[in-house]
């Protein structure tokens, strides 16, 4: 296969070509000498005649530009499609970019209807895709701009964090909004499950506090895994919810913001969380604890775990997840929170072993620093 | 003769050596200033870990760069002179290195204590979110291990003549070339990093530089 450009347009080329051996015949003439007018004159119309030679070549140049105006790189079931481009990093990253899809998917099937394109910022002027409509209808569901000069990794990165975006659009709205943006599939999952457990141990939530004692009902509605219907009462108890309207300055109704605070009255404080819009209430656990929840599914299920998590599209966001985990969700969410402990993060430590490792290797180099060749003939 | 080579030593490593002090005891102070933002606590604790975290790198970075130039300093005027001084005093090769090693010892103390109290002084200010603890001794312990591997290797090396000098980075290239080399006939074995993972995992010398210097931690 050759995507390269001089290989795919043999034609621009060649007229390319005679344009520019053209320009630089007309400028080593033109200061090879000194001239008269009339010899100055002729140059000048041979110069015009030149730009008027180039333009119409550089024109049909770009009408067969545009007549096929992009390159497409199959590998597997991935589908990438480039400006036509010679840049050597794209097909070395976009291999690099599939061969870890597979690995992490194990499906490749799913990869079916992920088109991705990636506009060389060089040669985007050119592009016929200016638009989300024209990308919409090539079929292309994610793009992620080439910088000026990509490396491998740099193309490999991309085409990962537009399949990533891909992939999550096949999902159903309820779970894109339960896990959105998207569920990354490069990152390590003990990461994500290291910062669950520090989330678990800073919270001041009563909520987490009993997931992290092993309360795996807890910890389901912590993540929002149980369909309640009023997580306002669900996630904090009376006390906690005063504490968070209290945290800030009254957004709505100043009455019932000073009933909650100052009153105590739990109802206005519910009053209240239920009419201010945004953030105000978040979760006990936040929404990278959900991803590394998922990816810990998704590890848990092996082959085909992604593939089953986006067919289940008419369970609830538990039933997914035990799917693609291929365990029950009792079971998923204890397994979670044994890897969630043993994720903890090592905090910095002295220990004897430690110390006397490095005092052995101190006493080690200090003799080796005693021996001399130069004060040996002493 | 201790006070005497300790006292040159102090002389040509004096300014230096107060810059590196300085930033130790700096050092833990500006790796909590993310601790005094209004936000919930959930919030504030992984911000405030997050930034102690960011600057973890820097505890061994200075602990490698007091080694380095406290070690290199020691030798540097033996070298100067082609060991005249050293040879025309009274004393064994063994002795002279004692002396040499243990001058420097005393030398990196003041970084080691600096960073000691700045520790102290950063977690005795915040008021840290339940569930975090502060661990500002283990974290000197952790850095005055670290500046002393550190002293050491560069004191073995700094010890020696050009020639040994000249050995060192002889491996060092030979083991670059024989990993090119295996790479370039196809074989899976990645030799630098082997050697990398030998170095810096137990009972490798430099296990003490890895891991997390977090200053505050769950």
């Amino acid at each position: 296969m050759c995507n390269n450009r001089r290989c795919r347009f043999p034609v621009a080329n060649r007229v390319f070509r005679l344009a520019k051996v053209g320009l630089a015949a007309c400028t080593l003439t033109s200061t090879a000498a000194a001239q008269t007018s009339e010899q100055y004159r002729q140059h000048v119309a041979e110069l015009e005649r030149e730009v008027e030679t180039t333009q119409a070549a550089l024109g049909r140049a770009r009408e067969i530009v545009l007549a096929d105006p992009w390159d497409t790189l199959q590998v597997g079931f991935l589908t990438v499609i480039t400006d036509p481009s010679p840049l050597p990093a794209v097909r070395a990253g976009v291999f690099k970019a599939a061969a870890t899809l597979r690995a992490r998917l194990r499906a490749d099937t799913l990869l079916l209807r992920t088109r991705i394109y990636l506009p060389d910022s060089r040669i985007r002027i050119w592009s016929r895709w200016s638009s989300r409509a024209d990308l919409e209808a090539e079929g292309v569901v994610a793009s992620a701009p080439l910088p000026k000069e990509p490396s491998a990794e740099d193309v490999a990165r991309r085409v990962m964090s537009a399949a990533e975006r891909a992939l999550f659009s096949q999902n159903d709205s309820v779970f894109q909004d339960w896990a959105s943006p998207s569920i990354p599939l490069t990152d390590s999952v003990r990461v994500g499950l290291r910062w669950t457990y520090v989330e678990l141990v800073v919270s001041s939530s009563k909520l987490a506090g009993r997931c992290f004692a092993r309360d795996l009902t807890a910890c389901g509605i912590g993540l929002g895994l149980t369909a309640h219907s009023d997580s306002l009462t669900s996630w904090y108890d009376a006390e906690e919810r005063r504490s968070l309207i209290a945290q800030n300055p009254p957004q709505r109704s100043l009455a019932d913001w000073n009933s909650c605070v100052k009153l105590r009255s739990d109802d206005a404080c519910i009053r209240y969380l239920e009419e201010v819009p945004g953030n105000v209430i978040r979760p006990p656990l936040s929404l990278s604890s959900r991803i590394a929840l998922v990816q810990f599914a998704l590890e848990l299920g092996g082959d085909s775990a992604y593939a089953r998590l986006v067919s289940r599209a008419q369970m609830s966001i538990a039933d997914r997840l035990s799917a693609a985990a291929g365990v029950s969700s009792d079971s998923l969410l204890a397994a979670w929170h044994a890897a969630l402990i043993a994720a903890r993060p090592e905090p910095t430590t002295f220990t004897p072993i430690l110390g006397a490792t490095a005092i052995g290797w101190v006493l080690v180099l200090l003799a080796v620093a005693s021996r001399s060749t130069r004060w040996r003939i002493s | 003769m201790f006070s005497a080579i300790l006292f040159t030593h102090w002389k040509w490593v004096r300014f230096p050596l107060m810059f590196a002090t300085i930033g130790a005891f700096a050092l833990p102070i500006l790796s909590v200033q993310k601790a005094g933002d209004p936000i919930e606590d959930t919030w504030r604790a992984t911000l405030l870990l997050r930034s102690v975290e960011s600057w973890s790198v820097w505890y061994s970075a200075l602990a490698a760069g007091i080694g380095l130039l406290v070690a290199t300093s020691a030798w540097a005027s033996d070298h100067r002179g082609m060991h005249v001084y050293a040879l025309s005093l009274p004393v064994d090769r063994w002795r002279y290195v004692l002396l040499r090693f243990g001058g420097g010892l005393l030398l990196l103390a003041p970084t080691v204590i600096a960073l000691w109290l700045g520790a102290i002084l950063a977690v005795a200010f915040v008021e840290l979110p339940l569930g975090l603890r502060a661990y500002p001794s283990a974290l000197a312990m952790r850095f005055a291990l670290a500046a002393l591997v550190s002293f050491g290797i560069f004191f073995a090396v700094s010890s020696g003549t050009a020639r040994t000098a000249g050995y060192v980075l002889v491996v060092i290239i030979g083991v670059v070339a024989a990993h090119l080399l295996l790479n370039a006939a196809g074989a899976p074995v990645d030799l630098i990093e082997r050697v990398l993972r030998g170095a810096v995992n137990w009972p490798g010398p430099l296990e003490v530089f890895t891991g997390r210097w977090m200053l505050i931690d769950v």
